[in-house]
């Protein structure tokens, strides 16, 4: 199978700033956006399981060569690079004509990308992708599994709810957060070396058989606003466990509920659990 | 060419086998006579030579595996490893910390020396004649009684240290094994009394012969098993002790340099930065191997074995040397669980009579489960939190040290010259309860007219997660960075209440060319009582009792600065755990088990709870914010409705000056 993962560099979200004089948005660093950190894991899960190669691909200047790297370190086989004049202001609509241009070269099964972009947030380059491929796509993935020449996938619909979709090879797919958990790959773990030692290949706008009126871009951002303070609101929580602090530090739910750990058999402790439901209903 | 070097080889080792062989006929010959006639005196030369050439080979084939180590032997600070071995190897301190056990051994081995010392010169010919045998019946009798007394500790009694979990390594073999060698000392004692029995002197001619030749059997068959059974020690254990790194329980040595090395060398070599094969290992920790006794004393006191965890720092000990000598692949016989369990908390290390460096060797290869991608998940998620926030706690690496600037910290500008460089450490900067003890050391030291200042965002993790889970490339990322931020401050020393943080930046940043005077809140406060700076001028009517941090106490021998400043508390009563001081157990949370997230065998914490309530106080003292939040936890599991109360020092120290 023949995986094609494509890659945005984004303003690292955590750190950017917006400068209210100049409009300008600014960050002390890129990085990969994190749903193509999980396009990416999915990619390199379905190659251990069904062998495959693994392409990661990204429309953009020099600089996106940063995410490449971080592609081949964490174990895709090959990573291209398309620059030109035309990527500079590309929108969604320019970037997904360009990379169907270079995807279609690469001839892949499935083609993977994150559901939106962390900064524009379109969520509508897979679906243009997609259509200039002339294959199949499945929007906001939470779960995947490539059978044999098709694919089964869940997509995630309103108040959670899930789609199962099946479709035939090639597909492309976008994918949502739940998806998995991408992998930490420690610096100069065996894998990091392999992927730092193979080279990024750059391929030019105008080698590719781009039509002209595709890089012209549909959308052009005139302004930027800062967005209203929002107030925070903190709880001071005491006579927590640290195991609860650590989950409520990170977001997670914990604490909040009174929680008793109840020791004995199984017999002794469910006793005790139907008793204090008595009590409760009581 | 290889062919020519194994001929080679064949025809030294035959040159060798010949002139021991002839050295020890000849040898033998010359005294056998005053012992033996006739056929006694032949069946007397073979044994020795049999006994001489096993024994000869035993000691070849382990000493081989070492000389294929990496390194060479280092004798730096000689007088200090010279001291060393007067102390663990020949007083024995270490064996004796074990008090029945330890005085078997000890009369054991010197018994056991002289003896062989003795025999050795008399088979050799020397003139040891007078020696009154009044000495050597003592010194038999010792020796049997204390054999005696080996078996019974084997199996009367239900000594822990002495019969590891059935966890270990080729478990039933060793016992086997083990169990053989003191019965043949026994027997070594009682043929010898049956000799006597007949009615000689032992270096005189015997009265019946055969009984003699008994004793001479028992003898050979012990020289000879030496190199084969744990027996070996008596040759490694000195050696051991004397080869041992300085500090290796606390200092690791860099796989790499990120300061020095370029990444493109380091991209483009092959090969684990771990322990990926055993004969990788530096010579002086093979030769350690081969000095394990098999005592259980590492086990017997390990958290992680005593929390039915699959870990057993004895066999590791035993694996890494079978290993050595059969080749096998290390990940055949480790389980990724079982390295993943030790909290480096060094209790091992410090229990090994012979100076093995247990978690040394552990975290080597945890660093080969990090080069193959094996890490675990939980240890994943808090790397790239490293990675991305420079804090395990995942919060915004921006908002580090906020609170505390504005509760009235000052963040170190250039220019100014501070005393103390206040090291917040992650546990301060985002979690509450550390927060609390932060603001206390704080209050305390401006109070006492110090000026102190905090590195507020440009202060990120030490890297001591990164370190003990076997991530050297983020440790030395973050080491790199924080050491240029500490460079860009002009300050006394650093002080920190954080034990880890206390450990990295003092002893593991002198790794890559920063030596920081760092010290710990315990020692600066006590210096401050001590001189008046701080009166404690209010009672405090308690109990206490402490708990050492394992990285203040055990790694860095802080064990009396806390003490004397509970002792300064009027009317404060200091009660002491069973496990005090450098036999302190472990909270839980060290070598990355606070970030790991797995839930194997019992709480470590739970365990440590109990041991501080047996000591009736209803308070626990320490001086560590992650020993703080384990025992927390574990005071609420173990008596939610009335939790053990835990504090630090210092905030002891704030209600006694305060109040």
């Amino acid at each position: 199978m023949n995986i094609v993962v494509c890659l945005k560099q984004v303003l690292d979200p955590a750190l950017v700033e917006f400068d209210i004089a100049t409009s300008e948005l600014r960050a002390p660093r890129w990085r990969l956006d994190q749903l193509d950190c999980v396009a990416l894991e999915q990619a390199l899960r379905c190659r251990s399981a069904a062998g495959a190669a693994v392409t990661v691909i990204t429309v953009g200047p020099a600089r996106t060569e940063e995410i490449l790297r971080h592609g081949l370190t964490s174990g895709a086989d090959r990573a291209i690079r398309v620059g030109g004049d035309a990527v500079e202001d590309a929108d969604a609509w320019v970037t997904a004509g360009i990379l169907a241009a270079a995807v279609r070269r690469l001839e892949p099964d499935l083609v993977l990308c994150g559901a939106r972009s962390s900064d524009s947030g379109g969520e509508c380059l897979g679906a243009y992708l997609a259509a200039a491929l002339d294959v199949a796509f499945i929007g906001r993935v939470v779960w995947l599994e490539p059978r044999g020449a098709a694919i089964a996938a869940h997509s995630r619909e309103e108040s959670g709810w899930r789609e199962e979709l099946h479709a035939a090879l090639p597909v492309v797919a976008a994918v949502e957060t739940a998806l998995n958990e991408p992998r930490y790959v420690p610096m100069l773990s065996r894998v990091y070396r392999e992927g730092a030692r193979r080279s990024i290949e750059t391929w030019d706008v105008d080698e590719l058989d781009v039509e002209a009126e595709v890089l012209v871009p549909r959308v052009v951002a005139l302004d930027l606003t800062q967005p209203k303070p929002r107030t925070k609101v903190g709880v001071k929580v005491t006579g927590l466990s640290m195991a609860d602090k650590l989950k409520l530090m990170r977001g997670g739910r914990g604490g909040g509920q009174q929680r008793e750990l109840l020791k004995g058999n199984p017999a002794e402790s469910a006793s005790r659990i139907v008793a204090k439901l008595d009590e409760w209903l009581a | 060419m290889s062919g020519s070097r194994t001929s080679r080889r064949t025809l030294a080792a035959a040159v060798v086998v010949a002139a021991l062989t002839g050295a020890l006929a000849y040898g033998r010959y010359h005294t056998a006579s005053a012992w033996f006639a006739g056929g006694w005196e032949v069946a007397l030369i073979v044994v020795t030579v049999a006994a001489g050439l096993a024994f000869g080979f035993g000691v070849y084939r382990r000493v081989a595996v070492w000389v294929a180590g990496s390194g060479r032997l280092s004798v730096a600070g000689l007088g200090h490893r010279v001291a060393r071995v007067v102390r663990v190897a020949l007083l024995q301190r270490k064996v004796l910390r074990d008090r029945v056990a330890g005085a078997m051994h000890f009369a054991l081995s010197w018994c056991f020396g002289l003896l062989l010392l003795w025999y050795t010169a008399q088979s050799v010919g020397l003139d040891v004649k007078g020696v009154p045998d009044v000495l050597l019946d003592i010194g038999y009798a010792v020796l049997g009684t204390a054999a005696l007394t080996a078996l019974v500790l084997r199996f009367v009694s239900d000594r822990r240290a002495l019969s590891p979990s059935p966890r270990d390594a080729r478990h039933p073999l060793r016992r086997r094994r083990d169990v053989a060698v003191i019965v043949l000392l026994a027997l070594v004692s009682a043929s010898y009394f049956a000799d006597r029995a007949a009615g000689g002197s032992i270096a005189s001619a015997p009265t019946t012969e055969w009984v003699r030749f008994v004793h001479v059997l028992t003898i050979s068959a012990f020289l000879a098993l030496i190199p084969y059974t744990k027996l070996f020690h008596v040759v490694t254990a000195p050696l051991s002790v004397f080869f041992a790194a300085h500090d290796a329980q606390r200092v690791p040595p860099l796989p790499f340099d990120l300061s020095r090395d370029s990444m493109e060398t380091l991209v483009a070599q092959d090969g684990s930065f771990g322990l990926s094969d055993v004969h990788d290992l530096p010579l002086f920790r093979l030769l350690s191997l081969d000095a394990c006794t098999e005592c259980g004393r590492c086990t017997a006191v390990c958290p992680a074995a005593q929390s039915e965890k699959p870990l057993s720092p004895m066999s590791v000990v035993m694996k890494l040397r079978d290993a050595a000598l059969d080749h096998d692949d290390l990940w055949d016989v480790f389980s990724r669980e079982e390295v993943l369990s030790c909290t480096t908390c060094g209790r091992c290390v410090a229990e090994c009579p012979v100076q093995i460096e247990h978690v040394g060797m552990i975290t080597d290869l945890r660093r080969d489960l990090v080069y193959e991608g094996a890490m675990a998940d939980g240890h994943q998620r808090t790397m790239q939190r490293l990675v991305e926030d420079a804090n395990p706690y995942g919060q915004p690496a921006a908002t580090r040290g906020a609170w505390a600037l504005s509760d009235g910290f000052e963040e170190a500008k250039d220019g100014e010259t501070y005393d103390y460089l206040y090291w917040l450490g992650c546990a301060a900067s985002f979690d509450d309860r550390a927060q609390t003890v932060a603001r206390t050391v704080h209050r305390l030291l401006t109070r006492a007219g110090l000026r102190v200042a905090i590195l507020g965002s440009r202060e990120r993790c030490t890297g001591d997660p990164a370190r003990r889970v076997g991530d050297e490339a983020l440790f030395q990322q973050l080491a790199l960075a924080n050491i240029e931020s500490i460079r860009d401050v002009q300050f006394g020393a650093i002080i920190t209440h954080c034990p880890h943080c206390f450990n990295t930046v003092g002893n593991e940043y002198r790794l890559l060319g920063a030596d920081f005077e760092v010290r710990h809140h315990t020692e600066v406060l006590a210096e401050l009582v001590a001189s008046g700076a701080i009166e404690l001028k209010h009672e405090i009517d308690q109990s206490v009792t402490f708990h050492d941090p394992c990285y203040l106490g055990r790694h860095n021998g802080v064990f009396d600065a806390p003490r004397a400043l509970l002792d300064a508390v009027p009317s404060l009563d200091l009660v002491e755990m069973a496990r005090s001081r450098d036999k302190s157990a472990c909270c839980g949370a060290g070598g990355g088990q606070m970030w790991l997230g797995e839930d194997w065998g019992e709480k470590i914490n739970v365990m440590r709870v109990q041991d501080a309530e047996q000591t009736g106080s209803r308070t626990v003292v320490t001086a560590c914010p992650f020993c703080i939040a384990m025992l927390e936890e574990g005071a609420q599991v173990t008596d939610a409705q009335d939790p053990l109360q835990v504090k630090d020092v210092a905030e002891l120290i704030a209600e006694a000056a305060e109040q």
